[in-house]
């Protein structure tokens, strides 16, 4: 009989709330159901006086059930019809949008990070070394002696006869030699140094080095790594071709010649209309290298490999001059 | 280095498609540069590496061809006729340094008649960029551009005693070059002496007073080899670079000099007439063999991943030249021609079989490793994350130069003495760097002559500061610097928002860390007196920030504007942050009690948060600051500060008999620390 009772009233709750349009309807349906003094609830609460003593405590939890649930309801079509209560403002969509204010990463660091990514799946650890290097890193362990003409093919920024700017990530190569043994695979990324400043050269530029060392590396390996490499950066088919080259720490030596990743080869301005971009040099490490560090080349054999993040980010984007790298214009940061 | 084909064309057969020859040549290591038309004829600028001067010359160069065209190499003409008095009587040589020279070859031609050189021979020597001076010096020069010796001939009449002594220059000894310059001389130069005095800088340039002129009737012609190391450092020590130091200092064939006189005298007997003394004065103290070396093919396939059959790995060295002798199975001993310089060991000969070969049939493997340490270093993961933060936070990455202006560093820099180059570009890019924030103000500078109003950009990178070891402190930072032209909207009545904003993208940076930061006032360049915060993490000081003072702006030509900066050193700081630590969620809802109060001017928020914490509330989850005022309703020399404290228990809801008392106790306190009144 009791229970009937409950039923009916949350069965007509229902049915006069989900009726309200507006928010003084539901306010009124609220009013008689839940309201202090004549409320359907209050009835309910009053009526306990004449509940048997052994069933007083289920009928009140019963009626607070029924309460919290009426009171739900209320709340709920409150926010129906507040919601509804205006249609939204008409807009002019084609407005401009209003962007939140972020930053930008420095294009460099997009290339870099990319560069690294790209490694990092590939097994490579990251390894870093100093910006003002001794000669005995920047040069001499990578067989480039004193009054070489080698030295020539750098110039370099000195800071002491025997302490200079790094013309080259290559001593990180040594450094990684020096603080363990094979097997090494290995990228790292910086600053540079060359005491160059023309139409398309910077004295500050970045580099990448690559230098894997293992048993069984080869020449073949080289290839296929930079094939990779290059064919995931520029999202591209490229096919990489190497150019006998000399440098003093790998032998052999080779440039390493990309398919032109903006005419795909057949020939444009920024190829010199030859269809290949040179963009690293690379090779075996030199025997003399892993006598510096103490390495045998006979049980070890690996290949190095260096390229500009500047110049990838260069062809990349676009980029003209590599001048605009670090005279951090904002017009040329924030295009990025 | 620019030669002609047709001058090539004399010593091998070259395909007509000249831009095959020049991929060819490119694809094998000597690079065409460029190609040009010349009096007439093609010639080709190669960009020789520095280890083949045997390629700097046009029978080098035949050379190559005809073994990447599978052509002869026709031999030079060097037969000349003697038919003057042995040598030995006209002249004498002798070797004073002998680790210096361990060659000296003479020959003399006795009463020539000097006139110009024929066309055909100046032809060839302006198409090599050189210009015609007599018609033995352009001899030499034309020997030097053919077969890569150089050679120097003099007046014999000219030689006090008309013999020769290489020897190390006396001290104070002087020279006038054929350039016309007097160099002083001292005993780390090799010179070319006379009986008297030195007649040549050895292998760099001759003497003005010694050379053949028209009016020179005999000649001693010199054909050396030196050590390529004194030569290189006399060359740079007197800045002095000539197409024979060049070649000097890469290294000559030990066999050069012979053929190279030979030729030599051959057109100077053709072209100027003259008598040739019988024999040549060969003075070699040790003379040099090349060594062989092993090359084991399978050392070959192995190193370069590709199987060169046996047979075209001897064939390609023998046709540059090296003598290869079987030496067991797939294994063989090769001796290097006198003329490569560059080839002692088997990584070199193989170079030498696969550039020829080419390396189109090369098969891209990928090598299965990984690399056992792996990864990036941690605190190359910091700085990614902080890049990230500061993006968030609306500040673009800027990257400057390690070198910058010594009047930059001396107002923003850290150090006294900052680390200057020996030899800058420019006085503008002498020192490096001690802080990030000299190059980075300078930067806001320029945008803001290019007509930016704000710029927002951050930095990461390395300052070098002087230590005691040899190499200086590299220490990682990162800074932000912030600039507005206009006065920016003002927080409460006092603090320029900007930096406000400032501090809390270093808060929002260093939190992405899990780093507590915490502040208190500093007083540091070149910050202002008053707005400079020393920033804590970790119990540790991290650095600074604050507003820059106007001075050090205007050094940079800012004339307006606020700037405000903050520089934090990165070093160590893989030991201080934490990783995020999970707090759980109460079920229970959180109360806000908001309070107001007046407050005498002086007092700083900072006191009344350090106050209020103080009172260790029961449940206190967190203390806002709403609002400060000061203005209408407000009494002179008062602010109002409304602020709201959150609390949350995390078993109950509270009640208002939990709350009430925080009430009375706030206000107490607030009253008894700061005469404050509530409103």
């Amino acid at each position: 009989m009791r229970e009937e009772r409950f039923e009916a009233i949350r069965r007509e709750f229902a049915r006069e709330i989900g009726a309200c349009r507006t928010e003084s309807e539901v306010l009124d349906v609220k009013g008689r159901y839940t309201g202090k003094k004549r409320g359907v609830l209050q009835d309910l609460l009053a009526a306990i006086r004449e509940i048997p003593a052994d069933q007083k405590a289920a009928y009140g939890q019963r009626v607070n059930a029924i309460k919290a649930e009426l009171e739900g309801g209320v709340e709920e079509a409150l926010f129906r019809v507040r919601a509804s209560r205006k249609a939204p403002p008409k807009l002019d969509l084609t407005l401009p949008s209003i962007r939140p204010d972020v930053g930008r990463l420095h294009p460099t660091t997009r290339v870099r990070r990319e560069i690294e990514r790209i490694f990092l799946s590939m097994g490579y650890a990251v390894a870093t070394g100093p910006e003002v290097e001794d000669a005995y890193h920047n040069f001499e362990a990578l067989n480039t002696p004193a009054d070489h003409p080698s030295r020539d093919i750098q110039d370099t920024f000195y800071i002491t006869d025997d302490v200079l700017l790094r013309t080259h990530t290559s001593p990180v190569q040594i450094r990684t030699m020096e603080a363990r043994k094979p097997p090494i695979k290995v990228i790292a990324p910086g600053r540079v140094f060359r005491r160059d400043d023309d139409a398309s050269h910077s004295p500050m530029f970045y580099q990448v080095e690559g230098l894997v060392v293992d048993r069984g590396i080869s020449m073949a390996h080289l290839k296929g790594t930079l094939e990779h490499f290059y064919r995931k950066l520029f999202h591209k088919d490229v096919t990489v071709r190497f150019r006998p080259s000399y440098f003093p720490f790998t032998e052999p030596s080779a440039e390493t010649d990309l398919t032109c990743v903006l005419c795909g080869g057949t020939g444009c301005a920024v190829c010199k209309r030859t269809g290949w971009l040179e963009v690293g040099g690379c090779g075996m490490v030199d025997p003399a290298v892993y006598g510096f560090v103490g390495i045998d080349p006979e049980e070890y054999t690996g290949f190095a490999f260096g390229l500009g993040i500047d110049r990838m980010a260069m062809l990349k984007y676009g980029i003209d001059h590599i001048r605009h790298f670090f005279e951090n214009d904002l017009r040329f940061l924030e295009q990025f | 280095m620019k030669f002609p084909l047709a001058w090539i064309a004399e010593y091998t057969e070259l395909p007509p498609d000249e831009e095959a020859v020049a991929r060819a040549y490119t694809l094998s290591g000597s690079e065409v540069e460029g190609r040009d038309v010349l009096e007439g004829e093609s010639v080709l600028d190669f960009g020789i590496t520095v280890n083949r001067p045997d390629c700097m010359n046009v029978y080098g160069l035949a050379r190559e061809a005809s073994v990447l065209f599978g052509k002869s190499l026709r031999p030079v003409q060097t037969a000349c006729r003697e038919e003057g008095p042995p040598i030995a009587d006209l002249t004498s040589v002798s070797i004073e340094a002998p680790g210096l020279c361990p060659r000296y070859v003479a020959r003399v031609i006795t009463g020539v008649k000097v006139g110009e050189s024929p066309a055909w021979m100046q032809k060839r020597l302006l198409q090599c960029g050189l210009r015609p001076i007599n018609a033995v010096v352009d001899i030499t020069n034309f020997v030097l551009m053919e077969l890569g010796h150089p050679l120097h001939a003099f007046d014999m009449d000219t030689l006090a005693q008309k013999r020769i002594v290489v020897r190390r220059a006396v001290r104070d000894e002087k020279i006038t070059t054929l350039d016309g310059v007097e160099r002083a001389l001292n005993p780390d130069r090799l010179v070319i002496a006379d009986a008297r005095r030195p007649v040549a800088i050895a292998g760099v340039m001759g003497g003005e007073d010694t050379g053949v002129i028209y009016a020179t009737k005999n000649v001693l012609l010199e054909g050396a080899v030196f050590d390529p190391v004194s030569i290189r450092r006399t060359s740079k020590a007197l800045a002095l670079r000539t197409d024979a130091s060049h070649r000097f200092e890469r290294g000559v064939d030990f066999e050069g000099p012979l053929p190279a006189l030979d030729r030599c005298a051959r057109f100077i007997l053709e072209i100027c007439g003259g008598v040739l003394a019988k024999g040549l004065l060969d003075v070699c103290p040790a003379p040099r063999k090349p060594e062989a070396v092993r090359l084991r093919h399978s050392r070959l396939a192995s190193l370069v991943g590709l199987e060169i059959p046996a047979d075209r790995c001897v064939g390609i060295l023998k046709a540059l030249g090296f003598a290869v002798e079987a030496a067991g199975n797939s294994e063989w001993r090769v001796a290097p021609p006198s003329f490569r310089v560059d080839v002692s060991r088997e990584a070199d000969l193989i170079e030498e079989v696969v550039r020829i070969y080419g390396l189109q049939d090369l098969q891209p493997a990928l090598p299965s490793l990984v690399d056992p340490v792996g990864g990036t270093p941690r605190e190359q993961d910091q700085e990614e994350i902080l890049r990230d933060a500061l993006v968030a936070c609306g500040l673009t990455e800027c990257i400057h130069m390690s070198m910058t202006a010594p009047e930059v560093e001396k107002v923003f820099g850290t150090q006294p003495e900052p680390i200057a180059l020996s030899n800058p570009l420019s006085p503008q890019s002498s020192v490096l760097r001690t802080s990030l924030l000299g190059p980075m103000a300078a930067c806001a500078a320029r945008n803001r002559a290019r007509g930016a109003r704000r710029v927002d950009l951050f930095e990461l990178g390395r300052v070098y500061i002087p230590s005691g070891d040899r190499l200086p402190a590299e220490e990682r930072r990162v800074a932000i610097l912030t600039y507005a032209d206009e006065p920016p909207a003002r927080w409460g009545n006092s603090e320029p928002q900007g930096l406000l904003h400032l501090k809390g993208q270093v808060e929002t940076a260093l939190g992405k860390l899990g780093l507590e930061t915490s502040f208190e006032p500093a007083e540091k360049a070149p910050f202002a007196k008053g707005l400079c915060l020393r920033v804590f993490g970790g119990g540790q000081i991290l650095g600074h920030l604050g507003t820059v003072a106007p001075e050090a702006l205007e050094s940079l030509g800012l004339k307006s504007g606020f700037a405000h900066a903050a520089q934090i050193v990165l070093d160590g700081l893989e030991s201080l942050a934490a990783e995020p630590a999970f707090q759980p969620l109460s079920r229970f809802p959180a109360v806000t009690r908001d309070f107001s109060f007046l407050v005498d001017d002086g007092v700083r928020w900072g006191d009344i948060l350090e106050k209020l914490r103080g009172l260790s509330v029961k449940d206190l989850v967190g203390i806002h600051l709403v609002g400060c005022y000061t203005g209408k309703e407000i009494p002179e020399g008062r602010r109002s500060w409304t602020f709201s404290l959150v609390l949350q228990a995390r078993d109950r809801t509270l009640s208002e008999e939990d709350t009430a008392p925080i009430a009375s106790l706030v206000a107490g306190a607030m009253q008894e620390a700061f005469r404050a009144v509530q409103r």
